[in-house]
């Protein structure tokens, strides 16, 4: 029976971590991005009501990718420890 | 081990695995949040733009008598500033209107067709409504910036812009 070594195991656990937070991120970004792109189309056709709320929810994705990107940091944190 | 010729392969692919621009996924995520707080400034950059707007002043200007044009004519003036011209049309309803010049597709100058009532745009056939400004036909994405008029004594005013 093969040995599975704790190290490695623990390794690749945190290499899936990073991968799904890196997605979820990405999710979150393009979602800023079609944000983004009503905006500019508003203000293009001289319309101002959306102005506001997709700023709004731009910070709040925002604000969402940094709290996972706080994740991030502590995990490197972790692995930097003796 | 060292006196080791390198692989025949190694001549196609001469880069080091030291050497190669290798960005972790850990720095491309982090990358991907510096994007996204990039992108939550480009928001800010619009509200700002649209609060502009908003506290746009427009200073009154005469731009002609009431009785100067005749139903269906057209006089040209610049507003709000020189280098913005504007046409003040009297309709067949004795109406006075006014709008921007600019046709909002490619900036073409637009002209007033009489007979149909409309505003038209020379260089790709965009059609907007006298009365209203809108969008009849063609390629323009949004109607016409309206001048906003007043009447006072005789004289029309030029008093502000409407959806530039």
């Amino acid at each position: 029976m093969r040995q599975i070594d704790p190290r490695m195991a623990k390794l690749e656990q945190r290499t899936q971590g990073v991968m799904a937070l890196m997605v979820l991120i990405l999710a979150v970004l393009l979602i800023q991005l079609w944000l983004l792109t009503i905006a500019l189309e508003e203000f293009m056709a001289a319309h101002t009501a959306l102005a506001l709320p997709t700023f709004g929810a731009s910070a709040f994705c925002f604000l969402l990718n940094l709290w996972m990107l706080r994740y991030l940091v502590t995990l490197d944190k972790k692995e930097d420890k003796p | 081990m060292s006196d080791e010729t390198p692989p025949k392969w190694r001549e196609d692919f001469p880069i080091q695995w030291g050497a190669d621009n290798y960005v972790t996924r850990r720095e491309f995520t982090k990358f991907l949040v510096l994007i996204s707080g990039a992108t939550f400034l480009g928001n800010g950059y619009f509200v700002l733009q649209s609060y502009r707007q908003h506290a746009e002043k427009f200073e009154s200007k005469p731009i002609a008598r009431t009785d100067e044009l005749a139903a269906g004519q057209v006089k040209l003036f610049r507003y709000p500033d020189a280098d913005s011209p504007a046409l003040l049309i009297r309709l067949a309803s004795g109406e006075h209107v006014a709008y921007l010049q600019r046709c909002t597709h490619l900036s073409c100058p637009v002209h007033f067709a009489a007979a149909t009532n409309r505003l038209e745009c020379p260089c790709h056939n965009g059609a907007f409504d006298a009365t209203t400004g809108n969008v009849l036909e063609g390629p323009p994405p949004r109607p016409l910036p309206r001048i906003l008029l007043r009447t006072e004594g005789g004289q029309i005013f030029a008093e502000g812009v409407q959806g530039a």
